[in-house]
C-alpha cells in the first residue's frame, strides 16, 4: 500500500501487527486496545479509530511513536479533530498517518490538521494527490 | 430507495434515474435506452424489478417509480417528474 | 452589460459598505473553481463513483434536484452589489432560464443546472467575487445576518464586520468541513433581533460590557427541522479576542462527538439535548482552556481591518423630513415596505418579492437587472437579501422615494405587503425539491390570491405565515405566525397546520393546531383562522398577541367544527 510524504511516495518503515502475533523488535504498529491493554515499551505504532476518546488520546500521545487514523468513510471528519488535538492539545511530534477511507480532495485538509502520511490503495492514481497540496496558494485558518 | 420499496406493491413500475450530465429526468425504454420522455418508458410488472435495476454510468439514482393501473405516474412526486413542475417549466415569477 | 466589473474597478463613492475582494480572496477563488472543474471531470470519468462526488459537489453548492442539478449561490451574510446582482442575472440567462429564487438563507438558488456546465457557471460567478462554496454539505453553511446591518437605528455594533470573519474563518476549514451534519451560524448586532439567532446552530448577538469592550452572547443548539428546539444559551459574553478560539471549541466537541449514525439525529441540537446544556458547556470549557488560545485570538488590528471595509458610505447631511406624493398609495407602500435609517434623511426600502400570485422570493433576469440599476441610482449600488425572501435598497434618500416607488412599481417590486399575511415564505416544495412531500409555491400563489385585498390585509396587521414542503422547515414553519407543513399521505398531499411560532427576540415553536388538511382545503383552513383570530381580537391586539392569550382552543373549533 503506497505510503504519501508531502505528494510523494516513500517507503514505510512501520509494519501492521494483528492483536495475535508477538511484537516485534523493529517498528511495529498494533492496535489501540492493545496498546492500552500491554502498555509495551520501545517505539510502537497505534492504530486508532475515529471514536477515540480525548483520554486514550493523551495515552496516545504520552508513549507512541507514530499514530495510524483510520477513517470509516470519506464523510465521516472526525480523523480532522483527533489529529488536531494529539498535535495541540497533546504535543504529539511523531508521524500521524491518514488511512482508511481518504480522498485527494481532503489531502490539504489531513496536511493542515497535522497529518505527516497517507496511506492510499494500490494503484492509487497520484497526480490528484500532489496537485492538492499546491492547489490553495492561500487559507483563511490556522493550520496544525 | 423507499420509491422502490413502495414500487413493489404498485400496479406496474416504470424505470427511472436523472441523466448525470444534466440531472435531467429520464426513463428506461424497452430497448434499455434512456428517455426523457414518460411515455417512452417501460411499463413493466413489479415482481421483475430485482433484474432491471443495474446501475448505468450514465445516469443517477436509478429507482422503480410506482405507476397506477392505467400506466401513469402513481404520486404526485413521480407526476412532477414525469411532467415538469406544476407551475409551467419556464414559470418565472 | 454582460461584462462583470471588478468591484474594486467601480468608483470610491460607488463602493459603500461592501466588503471586496482582495487578492487573497480572488487567487482562493480562482483555485477553488479549477478543483471543482477536475473534480467534475473525474466524476464524468467515473473515476468517482456518485457516493465519492455527492459531498464535493454539495460543498459547492451542486445539488441533484428532481428536474435538473441546483446550484445554490451564496450570497454572504446578505449584502449583494449591483454588479454582483447584473452577474446573477447573466447567470440566470447563461446557465438557467432566466430567474432564480431567494432563500431564507439569504442564498440565490437557479433550478435548472447542468453538471457539464457547472464548473463554467462557478468561474462566472467569481468574476463578480461571489461562490456557492459550501452553501449545503455537513459543513458551516453562511453565515446569515439583519438585513439592515449598518443602517438600523437599534444597531450596537455592525454584524457584518464578524459575519465576514466568520465567513473567512469557516471557508473549507480544514477540521470542520465533514461534520455529523450541516451548521448554520447567525449573528446579530442590533436590540431586535432579525436574524433569528435562537434558531441556529450556534446563534450570536453582540454586546458590549461595562467597560464597552465588545462581546458575544452565544446560543447553541437551536434549529427547526425535524425536531424544532430554540437554543439554550452556553455563554451570556465571549470576549471579542476569544470568537475563533471559542467557535473552535464547540465546533471540535461537536465533531468528535456528535451522533453520525442516524442523520435524523446528527444535528448538535441532539448533542447537547443529550448531554444538557451543562454537560455540553463542561466539554466546551475544557477544550477551550486546553486551546493554545493566543495562537487563535481575534486581533483587534484585523478586526479594524475588516471593519475598515464596512465604514458607512459617504452620505449627505439630510434631515428627517416627511415624503408624500398626490397619489394615495404611495404612502401605504411608505409605511409598509420603508423604515427609516440611523442616517437623518435615509431610509431602507423594502422590495416585495411577494406579489399577488407570485413565486415567493423568485426574479427574473430581467427584473435583476433593472433592480441593479435602481440600486446604482438611489442605494449607493448595495442591496440585501432578507431571509424573508425580499431584497432591500439600504441607503436611500427619503427624497427620492417618489421616483424610486413609481419604478418599482412598474417592475412589480412595490406590493405594499412586507409584515403581512402575503409576505409568506415559501420553499421551493414538490415543484422543485427532491426532498419535498408536498408543493409550496402552489399553496402560497393561493394563498396570496385568496387575501389580495390589501386593505384586509392592513386590517389583519402583522402575520407571518410560512410554508415548508417538508420536515427539513427551509421556510421556517415551526416559526412562523401561522405555519404550513406539507406533508405525503399515500403519494397525495397534506398541509399540517401551527399556530403561535415567532422567530424573533420572543422567539417560540408553534403549536399542531390539529389533523392536517389536504391541498383543496388548505386555503380555507388559513381563511378560517384568520377570521376566528377577527373575530376574537381585543383592541390593537395582533395575530401572536391574540394567539398567546386565547391558545389554540377556539382556532381548532373553528377549523374542525363541521367535521
Amino acid at each position: 500500500m503506497p505510503l504519501l510524504e508531502q505528494g510523494e511516495p516513500i517507503a514505510d518503515s512501520w509494519i501492521a501487527i494483528d492483536d495475535s502475533t508477538p511484537l516485534p523488535a523493529g517498528q511495529g504498529v498494533i492496535s489501540l486496545a492493545r496498546f492500552l491493554a500491554d502498555r509495551p515499551n520501545g517505539p510502537v505504532g497505534v492504530r486508532i479509530g475515529a471514536a477515540t476518546t480525548p483520554e486514550q488520546l493523551a495515552e496516545v500521545a504520552a508513549r507512541a511513536a507514530m499514530v495510524v487514523i483510520e477513517f470509516p468513510g470519506t464523510k465521516d471528519g472526525r480523523g480532522f479533530t483527533l489529529a488536531r488535538r494529539l498535535r495541540e492539545r497533546y504535543g504529539f511530534s511523531g508521524e500521524i498517518r491518514a488511512a482508511g477511507h481518504i480522498l485527494p480532495d481532503n489531502y490539504v485538509f489531513m496536511s493542515r490538521c497535522g497529518f505527516t502520511t497517507a496511506a492510499v490503495p494500490e494503484g492509487t492514481d497520484l497526480r490528484p494527490w500532489k496537485q492538492a497540496l499546491t492547489r490553495f496558494p492561500k487559507v483563511y485558518q490556522l493550520s496544525a | 430507495m423507499s420509491g422502490t420499496r413502495k414500487a413493489r406493491r404498485a400496479a406496474a413500475v416504470a424505470i427511472t434515474a436523472n441523466r448525470l450530465l444534466d440531472g435531467a429526468v429520464v426513463w428506461r425504454t424497452g430497448t434499455g435506452d434512456w428517455s426523457e420522455t414518460f411515455a417512452d418508458a417501460a411499463v413493466i410488472a413489479p415482481d421483475v424489478l430485482d433484474t432491471t435495476l443495474a446501475a448505468d454510468p450514465l445516469v443517477v439514482g436509478i429507482y422503480a417509480a410506482a405507476l397506477t393501473e392505467h400506466a401513469t405516474p402513481a404520486s404526485w412526486k413521480e407526476r412532477i417528474r414525469a411532467f415538469g413542475p406544476t407551475i409551467g417549466q419556464d414559470a418565472a415569477p | 452589460m454582460n461584462q462583470a466589473l471588478r468591484l474594486t474597478d467601480l468608483p470610491a463613492h460607488l463602493r459603500a459598505g461592501i466588503y471586496r475582494y482582495d487578492s487573497t480572496d480572488r487567487d482562493f477563488l480562482a483555485a477553488r473553481v479549477e478543483e471543482f472543474r477536475d473534480q467534475v471531470a473525474r466524476r464524468i470519468s467515473g473515476e468517482l463513483t456518485e457516493d465519492q462526488f455527492k459531498p464535493i459537489r454539495l460543498m459547492n453548492g451542486l445539488y441533484l434536484q428532481l428536474h435538473a442539478y441546483m446550484l445554490r449561490i451564496a450570497i454572504p451574510y446578505g449584502v449583494l452589489s449591483a454588479v454582483q446582482l447584473r452577474q446573477l442575472a447573466v447567470l440566470a440567462r447563461r446557465f438557467d432560464r432566466g430567474y432564480g429564487h431567494f432563500t431564507t438563507r439569504q442564498n440565490l438558488q437557479l433550478n435548472w443546472i447542468k453538471l457539464e456546465d457547472a464548473a463554467d457557471a462557478l468561474a462566472a460567478l467569481a468574476e463578480a467575487d461571489l461562490h456557492a462554496i459550501q452553501t449545503s454539505g455537513n459543513c458551516i453553511r453562511n453565515v446569515t445576518t439583519d438585513e439592515y446591518a449598518g443602517v438600523a437605528r437599534d444597531e450596537i455594533v455592525d454584524p457584518r464586520v464578524y459575519a465576514e470573519i466568520l465567513r473567512q474563518w469557516s471557508t473549507l476549514h480544514p477540521e470542520f468541513t465533514y461534520l455529523p451534519r450541516k451548521f448554520k451560524i447567525a449573528i446579530t448586532g442590533s436590540t431586535e433581533d432579525r436574524a433569528a439567532v435562537q434558531v441556529h446552530d450556534i446563534g450570536l448577538t453582540i454586546r458590549r460590557d461595562e467597560a464597552g469592550e465588545i462581546g458575544f452572547r452565544v446560543h447553541v443548539g437551536g434549529g427547526l427541522g425535524r425536531a424544532p428546539v430554540i437554543g439554550s444559551v452556553i455563554s451570556e459574553f465571549v470576549p471579542e479576542a476569544d470568537l475563533i478560539a471559542y467557535l473552535e471549541a464547540i465546533l471540535r466537541v461537536y465533531n468528535a462527538q456528535g451522533g453520525r449514525e442516524n442523520i435524523h439525529k446528527a444535528r448538535i441540537k441532539f448533542l447537547v439535548r443529550d448531554l444538557g446544556i451543562d454537560g455540553f458547556r463542561a466539554l466546551v470549557d475544557e477544550e477551550f482552556a486546553a486551546m493554545q488560545r493566543e495562537r487563535y485570538r481575534l486581533d483587534p488590528a484585523h478586526v479594524a481591518a475588516i471593519a475598515a471595509r464596512f465604514a458607512p458610505p459617504a452620505l449627505e447631511t439630510l434631515a428627517d423630513t416627511a415624503i408624500t406624493d398626490p397619489d394615495p398609495a404611495f404612502a401605504i407602500w411608505q409605511a409598509q415596505n420603508t423604515r427609516p435609517n440611523r442616517t437623518p434623511g435615509y431610509v431602507s426600502v423594502t422590495l416585495s418579492l411577494k406579489p399577488v400570485g407570485g413565486i415567493r422570493g423568485g426574479m427574473t433576469a430581467d427584473q435583476m437587472d433593472a433592480v441593479a440599476e435602481l440600486a446604482d441610482t438611489y442605494s449607493l449600488s448595495e442591496l440585501r437579501v432578507t431571509h424573508i425572501q425580499n431584497l432591500v435598497l439600504p441607503h436611500v434618500r427619503a427624497i427620492d422615494l417618489p421616483v424610486l416607488w413609481r419604478a418599482l412599481t412598474a417592475l412589480g417590486l412595490a406590493t405594499p405587503n412586507i409584515g403581512l399575511l402575503s409576505d409568506i415564505i415559501a420553499c421551493p416544495g414538490l415543484d422543485y425539491c427532491s426532498l419535498a412531500n408536498a408543493r409550496s409555491i402552489p399553496v402560497a400563489q393561493a394563498l396570496s390570491a385568496r387575501f389580495a385585498d390589501l386593505a384586509r390585509q392592513h386590517d389583519i396587521g402583522p402575520l407571518t405565515l410560512n410554508i415548508s414542503g417538508c420536515i427539513n422547515a427551509c421556510a421556517h414553519h415551526h416559526v412562523g405566525h401561522i405555519g404550513i407543513l406539507g406533508v405525503d399521505r399515500n403519494g397525495e398531499e397534506y398541509y399540517q397546520v401551527t399556530l403561535g411560532g415567532s422567530a424573533t427576540d420572543d422567539a417560540a415553536l408553534g403549536a399542531i393546531v390539529g389533523p392536517s388538511f389536504p391541498a383543496d382545503g388548505i386555503v380555507d383552513a388559513v381563511e378560517t383562522i384568520v377570521q376566528t383570530y377577527l373575530t376574537l381580537r381585543q383592541d390593537g391586539e395582533s395575530f401572536l398577541a391574540a394567539y398567546r392569550r386565547l391558545g389554540l382552543a377556539p382556532f381548532r373549533e373553528t377549523l374542525y367544527a363541521a367535521a
